[in-house]
């Protein structure tokens, strides 16, 4: 993979999926097996070959489902980024306190010193 | 079971504080009866995931020391209640029903619920749900389905089905769900328990496992509309530890429950009252509307006609933030990491997440990340965030011309565990509820009757903030008809000792 997000998911919405993924035979509108492959590489999911095949027949069928919304005329209609009115909500930017370090690694899969440990980052 | 306790299982939350207050009954027996009555049904409903048996006997004790000095304590000190097992309650466990969180113990308590701990309530266990509360029957759980009460082959819905099972089989007065696109009113509506969604922004969600944050709310289990009122009464308001709470002041919905409904405005929306329903809904849910009629409620026909696009908008933005929520559980800083051994970054990510997951959570983390991505995100994102507003906008045009809407709550009552094996057929078991969470609004499922020995529900929907009116609306159907009073019997199975 040529692009990598920050974090374990795909929160961000920076990364491409390789729109020419289509030799495994997907239809129009359908999810071919190596676009399946690449979105669960970007959810960190490590998706076995099984779980994948059984994805695409299932996410094709609902993204059908949900594609109705492209019908909708949404032309001036704009998009509902808050629920209710509030805009921002402000403080002082001051310091409270904090949970323990102790209670924060209290449920650490490892731990050295105060700090959370895991594997290598680079291989 | 002492003398005192027996009977009361049907009891309101307002008559057993009222009990409590008089000495007539100590909370050290109402939570001893609920454990035991949690005890006696678990075979037949696996509603709770944890119990707190020592725990909750130690709180019961501290409220009664509390009233026998009679110190000034709140109407609801010593009642018992179960909490679904997304809500984080300080030095207990919480797996948010997923293999993931096996053994992860909370570091603070929710503020919903630190609230009703501070009222002095009494904590019974932890109730089962769909994994990270994503589904509609509770068989999503990383450990195992919920029954219900009224059939235990049956799901009691979800996800916070363990919340509402246990309620109906009247071993607690109370508990609290979550409902990001229906989980608490379709559960109150197929195990016939009142649960109540408020305003979005009125319960803090600090504390919560979050699903999708923009449509997520904490709310109440109750057998009656009162006892609901009385919990969202407690837990509302605004919280510095979530921003999204709204600064408005909380109207007491209480002292306005009884002011009946002759003269409101009540509206059908149509487009709810489909050919999708079954004939014992459609038939309870039109007797529910005479009955307001009768009330002297004036019924008007209106019309919400993006409603059948509420599935698919909330089924672009509830996964799209749940991918985003869910990228938390990466087994760097708690969860079962795997593998075991300290192994190279990328490959604890793959494997913790593939094995910790279940396979509902995956789909839609899958479905969410692709919609976010580029080249997808104005097709499916940037549209439903655009559809969204237009079901807003359609109810804002509605509730100019009424004063609340009533509908029923799911197309269907209870089905078989097992039955949907699909994830489309699940996903259309709230066709009917999904809208009001895209629009922010509160709404509730009361119990309106049965199709096939199964409960049916009634939804009220009110607009924003309006909370009190939904209450208010809910509790004269719930005083003009009977089935508050309707309890399910312990399953024959678990009263001769058969084996199930």
């Amino acid at each position: 993979m040529s692009r990598e997000v920050e974090g374990t998911g795909a929160a961000g919405t920076g990364v491409d999926l390789g729109h020419s993924s289509r030799e495994e035979g997907a239809g129009e509108g359908e999810l071919s097996l190596a676009q399946v492959a690449e979105v669960a590489t970007l959810a960190r999911l490590g998706l076995e070959r099984g779980e994948l095949e059984q994805l695409q027949k299932e996410l094709s069928v609902i993204l059908s489902h949900i594609s109705a919304i492209a019908a909708v005329n949404t032309e001036s209609v704009a998009e509902m980024a808050r629920v209710g009115e509030t805009a921002n909500s402000w403080r002082e930017d001051v310091t409270t306190p904090s949970l323990p370090v102790e209670l924060v690694l209290a449920n650490a899969p490892a731990r050295q010193g105060d700090h959370f440990l895991v594997g290598a980052i680079q291989e | 079971m002492t003398a005192a306790v027996a009977g009361t299982g049907n009891w309101s939350i307002t008559r057993l504080a009222q009990a409590l207050e008089k000495k007539e009954l100590s909370s050290e027996e109402l939570t001893g009866a609920a454990l035991d009555s949690i005890d006696t049904w678990e075979p037949a409903l696996h509603a709770y995931l944890s119990q707190m048996r020592e725990h909750a006997l130690d709180s019961a004790r501290a409220s009664d020391r509390a009233r026998l000095a009679d110190e000034k304590v709140s109407l609801l000190s010593g009642i018992p209640i179960a909490l679904k097992d997304v809500l984080c309650l300080e030095n207990q466990p919480v797996t948010a029903g997923s293999r993931l969180l096996e053994g992860f113990t909370s570091p603070y308590t929710a503020t919903a619920v630190a609230r009703l701990k501070a009222a002095g309530m009494v904590f019974v266990g932890k109730t089962n749900c769909d994994e990270f509360a994503m589904g509609s029957s509770t068989e999503n759980s990383g450990y195992g389905p919920t029954g219900n009460p009224w059939d235990p082959a049956c799901s009691p819905g979800g996800s916070s089905g363990g919340s509402a099972a246990t309620v109906a089989a009247r071993s607690v007065p109370c508990s609290l769900g979550t409902d990001t696109g229906g989980s608490i009113r379709q559960p109150a509506s197929l195990c016939g328990v009142v649960g109540f969604k408020p305003t979005y922004g009125r319960v803090s969600r600090y504390g919560l496992i979050a699903f999708a944050s923009s449509l997520d709310q904490i709310g109440p289990f109750t057998r009656r509309v009162e006892d609901a009122a009385l919990l969202y009464r407690e837990m509302a308001g605004a919280d510095p530890m979530d921003s999204t709470t709204l600064s408005d002041p909380v109207e007491d919905p209480v002292p306005q429950l009884s002011a009946g409904v002759a003269g409101l405005r009540l509206g059908v929306p149509r487009e709810y009252m489909g050919s999708a329903l079954s004939p014992g809904v459609r038939a309870a849910v039109e007797a529910a509307i005479a009955l307001y009629q009768e009330q002297g409620a004036i019924i008007e026909e209106v019309s919400l006609p993006s409603t059948d696009l509420g599935l698919s908008t909330y089924y672009v933005i509830a996964p799209a933030e749940c991918s985003s929520n869910l990228a938390r559980f990466d087994g760097v800083r708690y969860g079962n990491r795997l593998p075991s051994e300290l192994a190279p970054l990328t490959e604890m990510y793959l494997e913790t997440r593939r094995k910790g997951f279940g396979p509902e959570v995956k789909r839609r983390i899958m479905l969410g990340t692709y919609v976010l991505s580029h080249g997808y995100y104005d097709a499916y994102y940037r549209k439903a965030q655009q559809v969204r507003s237009l079901i807003a906008n359609e109810f804002s045009t509605v509730f100019s011309k009424v004063d609340a809407l009533i509908a029923p709550t799911s197309p269907s009552v209870a089905f078989p565990l097992g039955a949907k094996s699909d994830a489309l057929s699940m996903y259309m078991c709230d066709v009917l509820t999904v809208p009001v969470n895209l629009a922010g609004l509160p709404g509730i499922s009361i119990p309106c009757g049965f199709e096939d020995g199964l409960p049916v529900g009634l939804q009220v929907i009110g607009p924003r903030l309006a909370d009190a009116m939904v209450l208010r609306v809910a509790h004269a159907y719930e005083e003009a008809s009977g089935w508050k009073d309707e309890a399910p019997k312990l399953p024959h199975t678990l009263t001769t000792g058969e084996a199930l």
